[in-house]
Order: C-alpha cells, then structure tokens, then sequence
C-alpha cells in the first residue's frame, strides 16, 4: 500500500470510527454513510495534509476511497515539486 | 383529459453559479465561519447559472419581510402575465378560455392571491374559480397538474390552468449562514410556468402545436412523521430554510415501491415508462431517484440540464422540465411517462402520462 493510499484510509476511517481494515480503495461513501458535508469536510484535511487544493467542483465525482486516492496523486504530479514534497 | 401547452417565464437576472458564490463569499465575508466551504457547497449543486428578479446588488436591501414581499407580489404578477399569455397563446386561446385557475407558490403571500391580481389585468371570466395554493412546495408543480386534472375530469368540457411562480431569491436571509442555507443559497432560483389542461370534451382553435399526453392516473402519497426534512421555518425576517440530509434516504426508501404500485395500478410495470419528467430537486435527489428506480443513464437528462441552466424553482421546476419535454422531447404515440415530484410533508406526486 503506497503513503498516499494508507494517509487517505487511515483519514477516512478515522472520520467515522472505523477501523482502517473497513475501508478499501473500492469502498465507496455511501456504504460508509459519508454524506455530502462530511465529503466536504474530508476534503478540507486532505488538502492540508498533501499541501494541495482541491478543485470545488470535483467533489460529485469521488465515490470511492479510491477516486480521493487517484485524484490527490494527480494533484500532487501536477504540482510544482516544493508544493508536493509534504 | 389532456397537458396541451406549457409557457414558461424567467426573470431578467442571469447569473453564472461561480458568479454568485464569489460574491456572496466577499459579501458575508467574516460571517462564514470557514469560507471555503461555500465554494464547494456551491460548486456541487448540479447549477451552472440561475435567473433572479433583481440586480444581486439589491438584495441586502431588502430588509423585513413586508419589503420583500412586496417584491415577490409584484414580480410574481409580471411573471405570472407572461407565462400564462405563451401557455395559451400557444393554442391560440385567451384567459377568457379558462373556467378554473389553480396557482402554487411557496416564496410568497398574498391576499388578494396572485390569481386575483391576474384576474384584473387579464380578461379571465369574472365566474373563474381560484385556487391558490401555499406549503406544497416542490411537489405543487405535480400535484398542481394533478388538481387541475380532477378538476377537467369533472368539467370535461373546461379548460383549467395551472401557474406556479417561485421566487426562490426572495426568501434570501442575510444573518442564516447555516449549512441549510447555504446550500439553498446555491440551488434555488427564480421563474414561473403556466400549463393548460383540456378536458376530454374541450376542442381547441387549430393551431401548429401537436395534442400533448393525456394524463391517465395521479396519486399522493404521504409520509408520516417527516416534517422534518423539509420546509419554511417562518419568523419575522420571513422564510428560514429548512433543508434534512436526509432528503436522498427518505426517496431511496419510499419511491420505488410507491411508483411500481401505482403503475401496478394501472396494469404498468417500469420497464412501460419511456420518459420521467422529475422535479430538478438537487444532484442527491435525482442521483437517489436514479438509483431507486434504476434507471438507465440519461434517463434524467433533461432534469439534470433545468437545475444546470436555471436551478431549482421548487414548484416550478418539474413544470420547466415538462415545457422542455412537450416542445423537444415528446414521446412516441402510445408511449407512457411518469411527471414526479416530492415536497415538504413529505410527499410525493405522480402522474401517469400517455402520448
């Protein structure tokens, strides 16, 4: 399992009391009752845990831990390297 | 008993969504308490733009609910004029035609009712029967063609009208930076629809526009106990959004066995319907609606592209959805659709169409 990938579950569990063995890169958010303002609120501490913004209209089309785990990658590929050395 | 024309109306105010949320974030600037959440609230309702009645400008001076109502009275009636002269203009009737209107809005009050103040600006007959209707909400676009419907069954050789205007900006409360009204703040819009029913009896003027569907069956069904998920919260500075989460869990649990038993009902099954004509209640109420039904991709599209292009009216949304459908999207003759919406109560409306 890369950095990206254990950060993103052991965030998203933590969010709802979980253990990190619930929640896999296919688990999507309604199976973990992760409703639209916990997204968004998800989505705030990912942003500052990989130092990247989120585009604001991204968020409709993440359905999976997985979708979150693809998008911050490309993110941090995208960013210039100071940005996404954290 | 038949839909024979819808006209729709928006008022003047085009505002792209990223737009409004820029300026209203530097409006209320140090009143959110976290200002990047309106972005993204803003960002995921399904709007692109939406129309409004004034100048966003004017809005923080509308203070008290007297002022704004007024607003609404007169907008309401201007609007309310317009769609109203397309929706029978397109059959080249007049509001002297009409012998019952049926007028829905849930942003506003007045008495005399909006209808009343038409009936002296338009040549209705002094014997027309009015029946204004206020709390129905989203569900009064369906419901309202649904009683308009029992009411040509009855006079099969009337015409009725139903005109909903729904000035969602003029609910605008500027000390609510709640999570409900921010969310509000980014979905609902402004405008109105007419639409025009026939009784089976009625022979309209020849005119271009083909026979619309005949509406077969209607059913309202009530959900006890769910007050709570949606409404007004009305007080002094007017109305206060009441908004649940839990909009998408009460359809996910309740729309598909309504709807199969009302197409049971009528000896239909899903796999009957051609066409859905849904109100455009937000992303999460149509990806529920999609989901419960199991629908095919697309099957929502024209939902999807009225709370794209204008947001949500409320009650007037699913009406915009049928005018869309009516003028580019008729179905095939014989072919069946289900016009759908739900509301504060909660509770649901369909209405069984065949083209």
């Amino acid at each position: 399992m890369d950095d990206v990938e254990s950060r993103i579950i052991e965030l998203v569990a933590k969010s709802k009391n979980l253990p990190t063995s619930d929640v896999r890169m296919d688990t999507t958010f309604d199976e973990l009752q992760i409703d639209s303002l916990d997204k968004i609120n998800l989505s705030f501490a990912v942003e500052e845990m990989f130092s990247i913004e989120i585009p604001d209209e991204s968020l409709n089309s993440l359905k999976t831990v997985g979708d979150v785990v693809r998008g911050v990658e490309s993110l941090r590929a995208a960013a210039p390297p100071d940005a996404a050395a954290s | 008993m038949r839909i024979s024309s819808v006209g729709t109306a928006l008022p003047p105010h085009h505002i792209p969504q990223a737009e409004f949320t820029e300026r209203l974030r530097n409006y209320w600037g140090a009143k959110l308490p976290e200002p990047r959440l309106i972005g993204r609230l803003h960002a995921n309702c399904g709007v692109e733009s939406r129309y409004f009645v004034l100048p966003l400008e004017a809005y923080p001076g509308l203070v008290g609910f007297r002022a704004t109502n007024d607003v609404w009275i007169n907008n309401a009636v201007e609007l309310g004029r317009l769609c109203i002269d397309r929706a029978l203009g397109n059959l080249g009737l007049t509001a002297a035609d009409v012998s019952a209107i049926f007028f829905a809005s849930v942003t506003g009050i007045a008495s005399p009712t909006i209808d009343a103040r038409l009936i002296n600006l338009m040549p209705f007959p002094t014997h027309v029967k009015r029946t204004p209707i206020f709390g129905l909400g989203c569900v009064a676009g369906a419901a309202g063609i649904a009683r308009a419907t029992d009411y040509v069954r009855a006079f099969p050789d009337q015409i009725a009208l139903l005109l909903s205007v729904e000035l969602c900006s003029l609910t605008w409360q500027d000390n609510d930076q709640s999570i409900a009204n921010l969310i509000s703040c980014g979905l609902f819009g402004d405008g109105a629809a007419a639409v025009v029913v026939t009784g089976k009896d009625v022979v309209l003027p020849a005119s271009k526009l083909a026979p619309g569907p005949n509406v077969l069956a209607t059913r309202s069904t009530f959900y006890r106990n769910s007050e709570y998920v949606m409404g007004w919260d009305i007080g002094d500075t007017g109305f206060t959004i009441v908004l649940s989460p839990d909009v998408p869990k009460v359809v996910i649990e309740n729309l598909r066995g309504d709807v199969d038993s009302f197409l049971g009902e009528n000896n239909l099954t899903l796999a009957d319907v051609s066409s859905w004509i849904f109100h455009s209640g937000g992303p999460k109420v149509l990806e529920a609606v999609e989901s419960s039904l199991n629908l095919p991709k697309d099957a929502l599209a024209l939902s999807w592209k009225s709370l794209r292009d204008v947001g949500n009216l409320s009650a007037a949304s699913v009406l915009m959805v049928l005018a869309d459908t009516l003028e580019n999207h008729r179905g095939a003759p014989g072919s069946y659709s289900i016009l759908a919406a739900m509301g504060p109560g909660f509770c649901l409306e369909l209405v069984l169409l065949q083209w």
